[in-house]
Order: structure tokens, then sequence, then C-alpha cells
């Protein structure tokens, strides 16, 4: 009896592991799977702790994003409090890892992005252009290095390598993916040095969207050099909205609009 | 000598023990009155903000969950021809991250409809039309912003003066930005569309009921609440109100075995004593009286103890950031008296066993004990 | 006072009283038989273990026989609905160790008996003063029995005694933990108590010398009266 019992309970495990042996790719493809495809509009509110302070400083944030029909994902980020600094904005158009774009202030006008300002932290946060494009989850080298429980959330751990023709200051991002829910728990972004990470993202609340996948709500950024730290927190957000052309262009930058 | 001072002789005699009981069962019955003082908090608060509107009925739309999904505005001027409604006041509420404040009910409100008539302005003004790009602020709304009159406040994408701040006369409220229907409307791009509408009746009309049945017939795909119930039917606070009580409970149980195991601990360690009273001519009613009496004298402490410990509770929790603007605990007499209630209640409860098990006590043989 | 005839009226019936324990494995009493007069002062002797104390527990209206009748004045003590009601009308006890309650003073150790009587709250104060008075106590009325000698404290107790006027004192060894002086001074006490106020003094007593100061000496062997000797006429019939 008892014998027959440990046969079904082994049994019963490796049905279970099997079901749970996911290849690192197919593990990124949920993650970008979650993503959604039509255009958002998204409310964030970000709350940033600049090295050295304690007093967080807060950030009432509007983000338009769409595919645009020539494939390129577009990107534009608004201010909208504080009142001193409302109607900064940032536009980007991604593909293939690579961006150009604008940042507008309404004291210094609109400049064109330069390849340089990858690292430029959105609105001067932790949150910067590279962690945006997210360009990793891309990369071709990707290994499954492991599993790890955070909390009680059992993760696998994925291992991206950038290549060498990859712009990212990141050389190695090291993601903690719950395989369940197919989100990103953790990450740890690393530069030329793989001991120490530049970067770390953890994730804190995580809710299903109308389609039925789980996104990440609430994370936070922390510099690991500094040891600042920006929380970004999504108020609220409409999903498969259709954005004009004009509404990812310099101009769009200069006036502040809600969703369509 | 009375009874009482011979119950508080005995209760001293074991201090430690005695404190310890106490503190059991304070715990318990503070708990009771911190679960209960929130639940009717809560109660209170939604209840009371239909209630300063003077509102009979709210419509919304069925379904949609936590967040009520707006419909077109036509809808009120249908509900205003129903014979038995008086007046009726379109709502845009809308809950959002406003600067600094991680959430916050924007209450858009039809203009000169009687859902401005009960804010009393503490300071400033009303708007004074319909399209004047300006907001009042419930008191608590201002205090969590940080605003005073003339301050601007950025909702969403636009910015708006603030020209007053009002007191709603109910938490929900206090808690609450007051702007124009269709300045809302505008913000959030959701022109001519409400989500609540607020129903005066005729106060000879026919029954809350009896309307909100017309209504639902007339209106399709909505619900309509009768504003002294919408609280206490609402599932989530039954839930909450169930837990609360269920907690309760569990506490005063646990509350009430722990004096019953005290009292038994006292009557077993002092049966020679009860013989002895019981040789002296102690009828075995007073006996009973004595035990009883030093149960109840015990909860009643008990009762003190957690009413005090129940109201530092819940002083804590409003002074809570996540708790501001929410729920306003209610500490009312009932409450406290309930509390004191069922501390007495868990008194006669733990203590009725023990007592009668010493009136059953044999003199001769208790005596005999060494 | 008792007159003349209502003392030679039997105060006590006691009629084949058997009392068992540990269903029927100790015969404690073996059907006694006795009668007792208003008035008397009697002593039972008796080896350990004889009956004396259950004989008195049952005179006393604690504990009930398994078989026969105690009649008090002619009313047999099954008849009465409350034994307590009995008891503090119409007892009073003194025990061997005493049994003060430990948490009340001497003065509320007298109290404790008086709950149970009709008298307002200052009328039982004095009461008590006054019997702590009498057996010599009058200076101890605050006094926790811990801290009061052996013979002080069974003052106290023959004091709580009186506290209900009662018609009858039982004592159980009331010296057995005493030494000898304070024994006799104790004894003094009960005999000068028992005259004054000419109640029925039952005394249950190892010490023949104690024994001889009474009335009448019954002795028992196991749960049985084996003598009963009248040593002086009795004081109400002389
Ligand atoms: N509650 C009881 N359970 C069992 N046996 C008992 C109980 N009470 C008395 N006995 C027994 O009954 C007998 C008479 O006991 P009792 O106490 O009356 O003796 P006593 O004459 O008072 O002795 P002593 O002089 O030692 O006080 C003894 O054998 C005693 O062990
Ligand atoms: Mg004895």
């Amino acid at each position: 009896m008892l014998a027959r019992l440990t046969t079904l309970l082994l049994l019963a495990a490796t049905l279970a592991a099997t079901a749970q042996d996911y290849t690192a790719e197919q593990l990124l493809a949920g993650v970008k799977a979650a993503r959604p495809s039509g255009g958002i509009y998204a409310r964030l509110r970000m709350s940033h702790t600049p090295a050295g302070s304690t007093k967080p400083e807060i950030l009432q944030v509007q983000v338009k994003r769409r595919i645009a029909p020539n494939g390129h994902s577009e990107h534009l980020y608004q201010l909208l409090f504080p009142a001193n600094r409302k109607g900064e904005g940032l536009l980007l158009k991604i593909s293939d890892g690579q961006f150009t774009g604008s940042s507008h202030s309404p004291s210094s006008g609109t400049k064109t992005l330069q390849p340089s300002d990858r690292s430029l932290g959105l609105f001067a946060t932790t949150l910067s252009i590279d962690d945006v494009i997210a360009e990793f989850l891309d990369w071709p080298s990707q290994t499954l290095t492991g599993t790890e429980n955070l909390g009680n959330i059992p993760c696998h751990i994925i291992e991206s390598k950038a290549p060498a023709s990859s712009k990212s200051t990141a050389r190695l991002v090291r993601s903690w993916i719950d395989a369940k829910r197919f989100v990103t728990q953790k990450m740890q972004v690393f530069g030329s040095d793989t001991t120490r990470p530049l970067k770390t993202v953890l994730t804190e609340k995580v809710l299903r969207n109308k389609t039925g996948y789980y996104l990440p709500v609430t994370f936070t950024v922390t510099d690991t050099a500094t040891g600042a730290q920006t929380t970004v927190e999504g108020v609220r957000s409409d999903s498969d909205l259709t954005f004009p052309d004009t509404a990812f262009t310099p101009e769009a930058l200069q006036t502040l609009t809600t969703a369509p | 000598m009375t009874l009482l001072q011979l119950t508080l002789k005995n209760l001293s005699r074991r201090r430690v023990r005695t404190a310890l009981t106490i503190m059991g069962i304070g715990l318990g019955i503070g708990a009771v009155v911190a679960l209960l003082g929130l639940a009717w908090g809560l109660e209170a608060s939604w209840t009371d903000a239909y209630k300063v509107r003077k509102t009979d009925l709210v419509v919304r739309r069925s379904g949609g969950g936590l967040i009520a999904q707006p419909f077109p505005d036509s809808a009120s001027e249908q509900v205003a021809q129903i014979p038995g409604v008086s007046q009726v006041a379109s709502l845009l509420t809308e809950v959002l991250s406003i600067e600094s404040v991680p959430m916050m009910v924007v209450s858009g409100r039809q203009w000169q409809s009687f859902l401005w008539e009960n804010l009393k302005i503490v300071s400033g003004r009303l708007p004074t039309s319909a399209d004047e790009k300006v907001v009042v602020l419930g008191t608590l709304a201002a205090e969590m912003l940080e605003k005073k009159p003339g301050d601007k406040i950025t909702i969403e994408i636009d910015e708006f003066e603030v020209v007053g701040i009002a007191d709603g006369g109910a938490v929900v409220e206090n808690g609450a930005i007051m702007i124009s229907l269709p300045l809302l409307q505008g913000v959030m791009q959701k022109d001519k569309m409400v989500n609540f509408i607020n129903v005066r009746l005729d106060p000879k009309s026919r029954d809350p009921h009896t309307v909100s049945q017309v209504i639902q017939q007339h209106i399709p795909g909505c619900r309509v609440d009768i504003a002294e119930e919408v609280l206490s039917q609402s599932d989530g606070v039954k839930t909450f109100k169930a837990m609360n009580w269920g907690t309760s409970i569990i506490a005063l149980l646990v509350g009430t075995f722990g004096v019953m195991n005290t009292m038994f601990m006292s009557v077993f360690e002092r049966t020679r004593e009860i013989g002895i009273l019981l040789a002296l001519g102690w009828k075995r009613s007073r006996i009973l009286r004595m035990i009883l009496l030093e149960s109840v004298t015990l909860c009643f402490a008990a009762g003190i103890v957690g009413i005090i410990a129940g109201i530092a509770l819940l002083k804590i929790l409003t002074l809570m950031p996540w708790m501001q603007g929410r729920i306003e605990p209610q500490i009312t007499i009932e409450l406290l008296s309930l509390a004191l209630g069922l501390a007495i209640a868990v008194g006669v409860a733990s203590g009725l066993y023990p007592a009668l098990h010493c009136t059953r006590i044999n003199p001769s043989l208790a005596i005999r004990q060494v | 006072m008792p007159s003349p005839s209502a003392a030679n009226a039997p105060l006590l019936e006691i009629d084949d009283v058997r009392r068992e324990f540990d269903d029927g494995q100790v015969l404690a009493l073996r059907g006694v038989n006795l009668t007792i007069h208003e008035g008397e002062y009697v002593a039972i002797m008796g080896s350990s273990g004889s009956g004396k104390s259950t004989l008195l527990s049952l005179l006393g209206a604690l504990d009930t026989p398994n078989s026969g009748e105690i009649r008090y004045r002619g009313q047999s003590l099954s008849s009465y609905p409350d034994l307590g009601q009995f008891r503090a009308k119409h007892l009073g006890f003194i025990f061997q160790s005493f049994l003060l309650l430990p948490t009340l003073t001497a003065l509320e150790n007298v109290l404790v008996p008086m709950f149970e009587m009709p008298w307002s709250r200052p009328e039982r104060q004095r009461r008590a003063a006054e019997l702590l008075e009498a057996v010599g106590m009058g200076h101890r009325l605050n006094h926790m029995p811990e801290k009061l000698s052996g013979g002080e404290r069974q003052r106290v107790a023959i004091a709580r005694s009186l506290a209900n006027e009662p018609s009858i004192l039982l004592a159980d060894e009331p010296t057995g933990n005493l030494d000898t002086q304070n024994a006799a001074q104790i004894m003094d006490l009960l005999r000068s108590v028992h005259h004054q106020r000419k109640n029925t003094m039952i005394l249950v007593t190892h010490d023949p010398a104690i024994a001889k100061t009474a009335d009448r000496i019954i002795t028992m062997r196991d749960g049985q009266v084996v003598e009963d000797t009248q040593t002086h006429p009795h004081t109400a019939i002389s």
C-alpha cells in the first residue's frame, strides 16, 4: 500500500516537474506575449528617492505606446506633476535594440536624442531609456541557469548575454521569471563587471489585465552604485487604443492630451 | 465587609494571575472594539455620505466590479420622469492618483444639483459656474494634498485652482475633490458620461423599493441601490462584518476559556476555604454569587482595559496614512456598552461552571483536605 | 436561658446512624445511638480512626449518614430543605487546625458567618468586635491570621464560632495543635463560654484531663459508642 502510494507520488512529482520544464526562449516568449500589442495609455505614479535622500519625490506621468505600422515600437512619456516640471516629455521609437527620438522640456524646448542618451534617466529617475527598450529580451544568448523561490514564488533564473553588436550598457541581465504567470519578479543588470549589478529591479505588485496576462504594475528600480531608487506604480491604463501617427511626433511632445 | 470586598480580596491574592487573565480577555475585548469600530465606521461613512446628500436611491450600471462603469447621462432625464422621483443629480466619480496622494476620489457633480447643497464652505467659496476651472476640496482632501484656496492643483493633464475647502459632513465627502461634472468629463475624456445618478424621492411618494423597481424596468442594464441599504447589502461589507464578528467571537471564546481556567484553578485551590464557608453556614447560592462576582469583576476590569486598548488601536489606525480619508472608526456609546456587555457576559459564562462546581462541594470532605 | 424542662428535653437524637466511605470499604460509623440534651457539655474520646470526626460532621450537618436518622429538637435533619441554613442558625464550629480564612483579618473572619444573619452592618461590626474582645483578642482586630500565634488563632476561631449565636458548639480537638499552656487557656475559655452562654458543647479530645471537665464522656471504638459515662451531674439538672 505504502509502496504504491510512494510510486504514485513520485510519478506525480515527475509529471509536475516536466510540465514546468521550459526553455529560456519559451519563458521569454511568455513574458513578451504578456505585453499588449494594441495601443495603450497608462498613468504612472513614480516615486523617486535620489541618492542620499530619504524623502521621495512624486512624479505623475502619462505614457502612450503603440506598435507603429512599420513594426517599430513607439513610446511617449509626459510629466504631469510636479507643476514646475509639467510638460517635460520623451519620445522614443525603438527597433532592433536601436532608438531614435526627442526629449522636451517647456523651458529648454525640444532636442533630438543621441545614441549616447541611452543611459539617460526617464525624468531624471533611475529608470533609463536603456531599461525601457529592454533589448535583452531579443539577445540571442539566453541560458536557464537555475531556479529559486522569491518569497513563495518559484522562479526560473535566466541569464541573457549581450552580443558584441549591442549598444546597451548592459552586458548581462539576470532575470527571475515566475513560470506560472510569466512575470519577471526580479532583475539584475550587469555591465562589464558581472559580479556587481549596476541596477536591480524588483517587482512589488502584479495584476492580471483584461486579456488574462499578468503584468508587473509596481516595481522598484535601484541604482546599486548610488542607492537612488525609483518606484513605478501603474495607477490606471487603457488598452487596445488606436493613436494617430501624429501622437508620436516631436510636435506631440509640446502638448498634453489624454487617451483618445 | 461586603461580598464585593471579599471578591476583590480574593482576586488580589494572586495578582499576577489576575493581571494576566485581565490582559487575556482584555485583548479579546480590545479586538472586538477595534474590529467593530472599523466595521461600523465603514458602514457609517458611506451611509453618512448618502444621508448628508439626502439621497434616497443610487442608480448605476450593473456589473463592473468595484469601479462603477460609466453610462450616458441621458439616463438621468429618464429617471427624473419616473413618478415618485423628486430630484436627480448625476455624478462622475473617479479614483485617481492626484499629485503626491496615491489614491483620491474625484467627484464630478452635476452643476446646480443638490449634490452641492451639503457642502459647508470652511474657507474660500464654491465655483460660480459649471465651467469655471476650479475645484473645491473636502477638508480631509485639503489636508492630504496640503492645499488652501488659491493654490493650483493638477488633475491628470489639467490644472485647476482650489477655490474653496468644504465640510461635506461625511468622511467620504471630506476625502474627495469636488468638481463640476462637465469639467471632470473633459479631463477624463468621458463626454456626457456619468457613473452614478443620485435620486431624491418625493417625501410622500411610494416606498423606495417600488420606485427602484420602476427605474430598473425603464433603464435596462442599470442597478438601483437604496441608499440606506447600500452598504449593509454589499457583499464586501457583509464579508468584512462577518470576518470581524468571526474574529471577535474567536477572541472572546479564547478569552472565555482563559477566564474559566483561571476561575477553576482559583476554586480548586480554595476548595477547603469554600468548605469552611459552607460550614460557617453560607448558603450555596451565596458561594455561587461570590464566584460569579469574581469572574464578572475580572471581566469587567478586562472590559475597561479592552476598551482603552481598542480605542488606542483605532486611534493608531486612523493615524496611518493608508487609512486617512477611508474609514473614520466609530467609537460610540453603543459600541462601548456592547463591549462592556460582552465582557460581563463572558464573566458570567466563564464563571458559571466553576461556581456550580463549588456549590457541589461537600463541606466535611473539603475541610478534611490539607 | 433554657428552662429546666427544656434542658431535659433531647436536643440531638442520633438513631442507628451509619456512615461508610469508599463504597462500603470503610465503615466509619457502624450504628451509633446517642441522645444529647440541651446545655450538655459532652466530650467524645476514642482512638484515632474510631469515627469521632465523622460523627461530629454528621451532628454538624456537614455530612449526611448512609442510614439512620439524626433529629434536632425532634425534627429529622433529612427533612431540612437547606442544611446550610440549619448550620447558620444553630451551629458553631471549632477545628483543630483553626481554619481561619487566610486573606481576611481577625475581625473579618468573625464577620463571615454574619453574612447570613439579619443584622445591619454597624451591628455586625459591633458584635464581631465584642466577641473578639470577649476572647481576649480585642487588641488584634485587624491582624491577618498568619501574624497570630496558634493560641490567638484559636481564640479568633472561637469568636467566629459564636458569631451566629449558636445553640450548639462543635469542637474537634480544639487544642490538638497547641502547647499545654495555650491548650489550658483555650479550654478555660471554652468552658467559660459554655457557662456564660449555656449552649450545648460537644468536644472531641484525646486528652483525658480535658475530657474529665465535661459533664459526660462518650468513648468510641471502631465506629461505635462503647462507653457513655456521666462524670458530673448535668448543670441544668442539678
Ligand atoms: N472521606 C473519607 N473517605 C474515606 N475514608 C474516610 C473518610 N473520612 C473518614 N474516613 C475513615 O473513617 C474512619 C473514621 O475517621 P474519623 O476521621 O472519623 O476518625 P477520628 O476518630 O476522627 O480519628 P482522629 O482521632 O485521628 O481524628 C477512619 O478509618 C477514616 O480513615
Ligand atoms: Mg478526627
